[in-house]
């Protein structure tokens, strides 16, 4: 008995992914100060090997992301739920990157990648806020609580991501995928 | 006592697993030279609103290749560099044909890249797709440039490899 719960133990293991994140869903607050009522992540960089969340935020939100503190310099890029939009920060003040998106253009998960801003084997550390507000919010438009920021808009790929979109097809395997 | 030690373990150890749709992935370099030969072939899923996103490893002076082979909706695809204002996107890999690929040669970067398959447009569609995934050595013939579009390169977004930065430091971060 003890040696199969032994094999559970080590396929527990084996099945773990590597991932340096999670999804993570912060509740929307009405709150007005600066990143108030969010989540606060603290995050590694490993060399070369950017760090990589999924965060949740609805559409029509203020969505913030502000690395708050880190022991080197970072840069952050979000990309929306289409794999259509996305939008880069670094040195937003001094030089940390601060993204305040509003507002967010669809609701769902959104990829966020956090790394050393240039190619190097340095590993980074780092406090990064994660908050939802209601569009508008001064979370969006303050990069600290004496620093003004411009709300930041993601911006379209290219002319692909607006073209007419095919229906969906029924959830079935791809022709080869059936086993 | 034993036993419900080992159960509390695996309970906590399960709890603790992060739900990624991706893991990270390693193929190994082949100097194969026909399409997407000796590489990973991943079957994957983006769930509604929610992009299947994994981490691959690749190294300079390579060339990576990426094909979504099949797919049951319209998906696209994007590669962010182990530097992530780094990227290369592609939705649709030539007219009337909207499968994405997106092959580089000559990488700049040694590390691990991000890669975001997602549905193309909002809503809760869910679409299955299958991803080759190949490493070979640069100039193979599975980064040829195709015949619609010019050679894919990583775009750099922001962050000026010229700026100046301080040595890197050793240093916690203040509770």
């Amino acid at each position: 008995m003890l040696h199969k719960i032994g094999l559970v133990v080590a396929s527990t293991f084996l099945t773990s992914a590597a991932w340096a994140g999670s999804h993570f869903e912060s509740t929307l607050s009405s709150c007005t100060t600066i990143n108030c009522a969010g989540m606060t992540i603290r995050g590694l960089q490993q060399a070369n090997e950017p760090f990589v969340i999924q965060v949740y935020a609805r559409a029509g939100e203020c969505l913030r992301l502000d690395v708050s503190t880190q022991t080197e310099d970072t840069a952050m890029m979000l990309i929306s739920t289409t794999a259509g939009d996305f939008i880069t920060a670094d040195d937003t003040f001094e030089l940390r990157p601060i993204l305040g998106i509003d507002p967010t253009p669809q609701t769902g998960w959104y990829t966020v990648a956090i790394s050393y801003f240039d190619y190097d084997d340095r590993i980074s550390r780092f406090t990064l806020e994660y908050g939802r507000y209601p569009t508008g919010s001064l979370n969006c438009s303050q990069a600290t609580a004496a620093t003004v920021m411009a709300p930041s808009q993601m911006k379209p790929f290219g002319a692909t991501s607006q073209k007419p979109k095919l229906p969906a097809v029924p959830l079935a395997d791809a022709p080869g995928q059936s086993d | 006592m034993y036993t419900k030690a080992i159960f509390g373990f695996v309970a906590a150890s399960i709890a603790t697993t992060v739900a990624w749709a991706g893991a990270q992935l390693e193929s190994r370099l082949s100097s194969c030279t026909t399409e997407n030969c000796a590489g990973e072939t991943i079957r994957a899923t983006h769930q509604a609103a929610e992009p299947f996103v994994t981490q691959i490893f690749a190294r300079a002076g390579e060339c990576l290749r990426l094909d979504v082979t099949e797919q049951t909706a319209d998906v696209a695809l994007v590669v962010v560099a182990p530097v992530p204002p780094a990227i290369v996107r592609n939705a649709d890999r030539s007219s009337g044909d909207t499968r994405p690929l997106v092959k580089v040669d000559g990488l700049d970067f040694t590390g691990w890249y991000t890669v975001v398959v997602g549905f193309e447009d909002t809503g809760n569609t869910v679409v299955r797709f299958r991803l080759d995934y190949g490493r070979y050595p640069g100039g193979n013939a599975n980064c040829a440039a195709p015949a619609t579009s010019a050679v894919q390169k990583f775009e750099r977004l922001v962050g000026d490899p010229a700026k100046v930065v301080a040595p890197a430091v050793d240093a916690e971060l203040d509770d």
